[in-house]
């Protein structure tokens, strides 16, 4: 993909920051797949006791 | 004005030009946060339509009474449809779009940090619409058990609730990436300098909308799927019959739904904030109380749901309970309309179209507010409860709310974006036939919700005629009005006047009137000077 | 930069044509003969129990509440859009943006007015609970689409539906003015009855999706949900005999405009005059 071949000033030097925003990334995916898991287990232990 | 960085980000721009990509490509494998912001907002004007389509047709049936255009099942469907399309389609889209455009300009970063993600995110969405739109073309039409989708109505529905629960999941899935990606743009790519608290409220309010949409989304997938599996699999979480429970799934639903309204209302308020200081010249006031009060509205948001549900038989301790949460969320929104006010207070004011829709937005949003505190009083809802109250009510907040706010924030903001100025007297007579017959339309939806008309029935007594028809009236010219709206856009890109400098607006502060007008094609590659930053937080 | 060139004109001219528009639309009401027909539909019912005028006295409360905060808190951004616009020359004080004590203050008042409000519909909320010691007790089952009415241990039960006047006329193009229909969409084949200055306790559920029993002049509004027996109770005032419509108010259907309640309030030796000749029907019903 186009914008994606040359690297923007800005982030190609910065692999720290690369890294933050995929830490970043994981915890907030994490904590939805949390909730969306979580609820359904939740609701299924209140349907089935 | 600090001349350096500005020439050198213009030269970049005339740099970037290059390496744009042209044809198709450059809109199907978009990366760049400014072409998904377009295509977001281009996708929530379509869907607007849309679902206005539905309201005229709404409109039209309730004119007078007796059954003249469609029939029952086709009213309901409508009103469903148009509950659907406008806040999933419309308003939502819209502040995602909105937030590409303006959240990497207003923290000083060259784009959102996960731009394939940002694709993704947009092109599940006219998917999504394609799916539940083509409902109305299968055997028993589109659903028609409300937006809300209570079971056990919403069960009895046949080819088209299949297609409405995985629609409603690529919208979730859809909204979920959107929002990780804003937490992560802000949190980690704010330029040097660009502290929390010297961000623009609008990002701020962005910032807590996402994760109220992280926290909310996935409960409503989950409640979806039981319905999904109660259809079609023989589960009983919401079948009485079974054993199950239908208070359950308004109770998962509102756990959604009401966190969900200020979803749509908080960019909202972070528009606004940036509105009325420019076009009063002057900082806003209380900038700190305004985050924390947007927080605190966002907390309360979770334990006020049950409010929608007074009349299910709630014990007596919840009915106080949550009419006391739902209560105090006036305070923190009393703070921000006194804020807005005092920001105003003294100012130099002036009456520019964003100006115009901001100030509509202060007062019929705060008509909207007063309402919501007569409906959190239990026994008064026990009156108001699934009337046109609550249909005069809720349209106060969304369409003077949100829709206003979304309005009055593409005509801030537009002559950035294309670096032209839009026609200011057409947009003045948007902007009145907009106020005006908003009014017309859902003022008197007051009286016939207190008079005793419930929402969602397509036929009504003889006594709710007459302001029925003013109502009717209302909508047809709101409806028409809005046309003008994508044709002074339209008009603007074509051929407005050029805006010169970097400010289109005199007293607009933040790092968006920074950069040069049209905004380039990626916005901050090197990162803004700290005599920017400080400019942009005045307050 | 862009200034205004029009002005505030084509606002001027808008809001004239409505102002003429709502005082073309005053005319009628003011002609209008009855009392709480039509144009002078404005407000909720005081109602006929004293759960509706406790329920009216916190609407009209919180009201008149909103309506003074509106006056105030409009009345200052008014008084700013009008002189502290820069086309009369006024000069921003940007040193104004922030004052603690005045924060502080517009924190504490609305709390303490929530207060205020919050007393009175906490008493209402236990006044409406109070469903203890009721006279008579009505199961209310509501179905697509009508409502059956059972009255517990008298041995009267029947199923109250829209009357078919106001079906034929409410069919798609069905040709038949609405307005030559009494009570359009308000009426029913078999009115529920009920005994005035008695405490009538109501067991409501249904049988198919959610529904909501809603009578305005009394005040209440329960959802009949499967699977539930919710209660609620109401008391006419013994000198308000009359009838009372009201209608479903949760979506159930297509059915759901159509779903009409019509209670008819009459005097105690009435009431059990008529339950005994209902009592009697029914037996002769069923046995032929």
């Amino acid at each position: 993909m186009a914008s994606s071949e040359q690297p923007l000033p800005a982030r190609q030097d910065d692999a720290g920051r690369r890294k933050r925003v995929r830490r970043t990334t994981l915890v907030v995916t994490f904590v939805v797949l949390a909730f969306y898991f979580g609820f359904i287990a939740m609701m299924l232990y209140r349907a089935t006791h | 004005m600090a001349e350096t960085p500005h020439t050198e980000a213009h030269a970049h721009a005339e740099h970037d030009h290059d390496h744009k990509p042209h044809g198709w490509r450059r809109w199907v494998f978009a990366t760049n946060h400014k072409d998904i912001g377009t295509m977001y907002l281009v996708f929530s004007c379509i869907m607007f339509f849309t679902g206005g389509a539905f309201a005229m047709m709404i409109r039209a049936e309730l004119f007078k009474p007796g059954l003249q255009i469609v029939d029952a099942g086709v009213f309901n469907s409508l009103t469903t449809m148009h509950g659907l399309v406008m806040i999933f389609g419309a308003i939502m889209p819209a502040w995602v779009g909105l937030a590409n455009w303006m959240i990497p300009i207003q923290i000083g970063a060259p784009d959102m940090a996960l731009p394939r993600l940002n694709n993704l995110s947009f092109w599940i969405l006219p998917f999504a619409f394609v799916l539940l739109l083509s409902s109305w073309l299968v055997p028993g039409s589109a659903p028609a058990g409300g937006w809300t989708m209570y079971p056990p109505l919403t069960l009895q529905f046949g080819a088209s609730f299949p297609m409405l629960i995985f629609a409603i999941h690529m919208m979730g899935i859809s909204s979920i990436l959107g929002a990780i990606n804003v937490i992560v743009t802000i949190m980690n790519l704010r330029a040097p300098g660009m502290t929390l608290l010297r961000m623009p409220l609008f990002v701020w309010t962005w910032l807590i909308t996402s994760f109220l949409l992280v926290a909310v989304m996935p409960v409503l997938a989950g409640a979806v799927t039981m319905l999904l599996t109660d259809h079609f699999f023989g589960t009983s979480f919401f079948n009485a019959a079974g054993g199950g429970d239908p208070v359950m799934f308004q109770h998962i639903f509102w756990f959604f739904g009401h966190p969900e309204v200020y979803i749509m209302i908080l960019p909202g308020f972070g528009v606004v904030s940036e509105i009325i200081p420019a076009f009063s010249r002057k900082p806003l006031f209380g900038y700190e109380a305004m985050v924390y009060a947007t927080a605190s509205i966002a907390f309360l948001s979770f334990i006020v749901w049950a409010h929608h549900m007074f009349t299910v038989g709630l014990p007596t301790s919840a009915l106080l309970f949550f009419m006391f949460a739902t209560m105090l969320i006036a305070v923190p929104t009393g703070v921000k309309v006194f804020n807005w006010t005092a920001t105003m207070w003294r100012g130099s004011l002036t009456f520019e179209p964003p100006m115009l829709f901001a100030l509509a937005f202060l007062f019929l949003f705060t008509i909207g507010g007063f309402s919501g505190l007569m409906l959190a009083m239990v026994p008064a809802d026990f009156q108001y409860q699934d009337t046109y109250f609550v249909v005069a009510h809720f349209h106060y907040v969304l369409v003077s709310g949100s829709a206003f706010a979304i309005i009055a924030g593409v005509y801030y903001w537009l002559p950035k974006w294309v670096g032209r100025m839009y026609d200011m007297t057409l947009a003045k007579w948007h902007f009145w036939l907009s106020a005006i017959f908003f009014n017309v339309l859902f003022f008197p939806q007051h009286f016939l919700g207190l008079a005793g008309m419930p929402r969602r029935i397509p036929d009504y007594a003889v006594q709710f005629a007459d302001w029925n028809m003013v109502s009717s009236i209302g909508g047809f010219v709101f409806g028409l009005s809005q046309l003008l709206f994508p044709y002074i856009i339209w008009k603007c890109v074509r051929s407005g006047q050029r805006v010169e400098g970097t400010r289109a607006w005199d007293g607009a502060r933040g790092l968006e009137w920074e950069l040069p007008s049209p905004a380039p094609y990626h916005s901050w590659t090197i990162p803004p000077t700290e005599a920017m930053i400080a400019r942009g937080a005045e307050h | 930069m862009y200034r205004a060139r029009l002005g505030i004109r084509p606002g001027i001219w808008l809001s004239i044509a409505a102002l003429l528009a709502a005082a073309g639309a005053a005319l009628p009401a003011m002609a209008d003969e009855s009392p709480r027909g039509g144009w002078g539909l404005l407000n909720l019912p005081v109602g006929v129990t004293s759960i509706s005028r406790d329920v009216y006295s916190i609407h009209m409360m919180a009201f008149w509440v909103c309506v003074w905060i509106g006056v105030l808190v409009f009345g200052v951004m008014i008084w700013s859009i009008i002189f502290h616009r820069r086309s009369r020359g006024a000069v921003a004080d940007v040193t104004l943006v922030h004052n603690t004590k005045v924060e502080i203050v517009w924190t504490t008042i609305p709390v303490l007015i929530l207060v205020g409000m919050a007393i009175p519909a906490a008493h209402g909320i236990v006044l409406i609970g109070d469903d203890a010691h009721s006279q008579l007790d009505i199961k209310v089952t509501g179905f697509q689409w009508g409502w059956q009415y059972e009255y517990v241990g008298k041995g009267v039960s029947f199923i109250s539906k829209l009357d078919a006047k106001s079906m034929a006329a409410s069919e798609l193009d069905s040709g038949i003015s609405p307005y030559s229909v009494p009570h359009y969409l308000r009426n029913v084949d078999h009115p529920l009855v009920v005994p005035v200055g008695t405490k009538v306790r109501l067991l409501v559920t249904a049988v198919d999706v959610i529904h909501s029993w809603w009578v305005p002049d009394f005040g209440i509004k329960k959802d009949a949900i499967p699977g539930y027996i919710n209660t609620s109770w109401f008391e006419v005032d013994a000198n308000k005999p009359g009838v009372y419509r009201g209608q479903c108010a949760e979506l159930c259907g297509r059915g759901h405009g159509y779903m009409p309640i019509v209670v008819d309030a009459v005097s105690k030796a009435d009431f059990q005059a008529w339950l005994k000749r209902e009592a009697a029907a029914e037996k002769a019903a069923a046995s032929s």
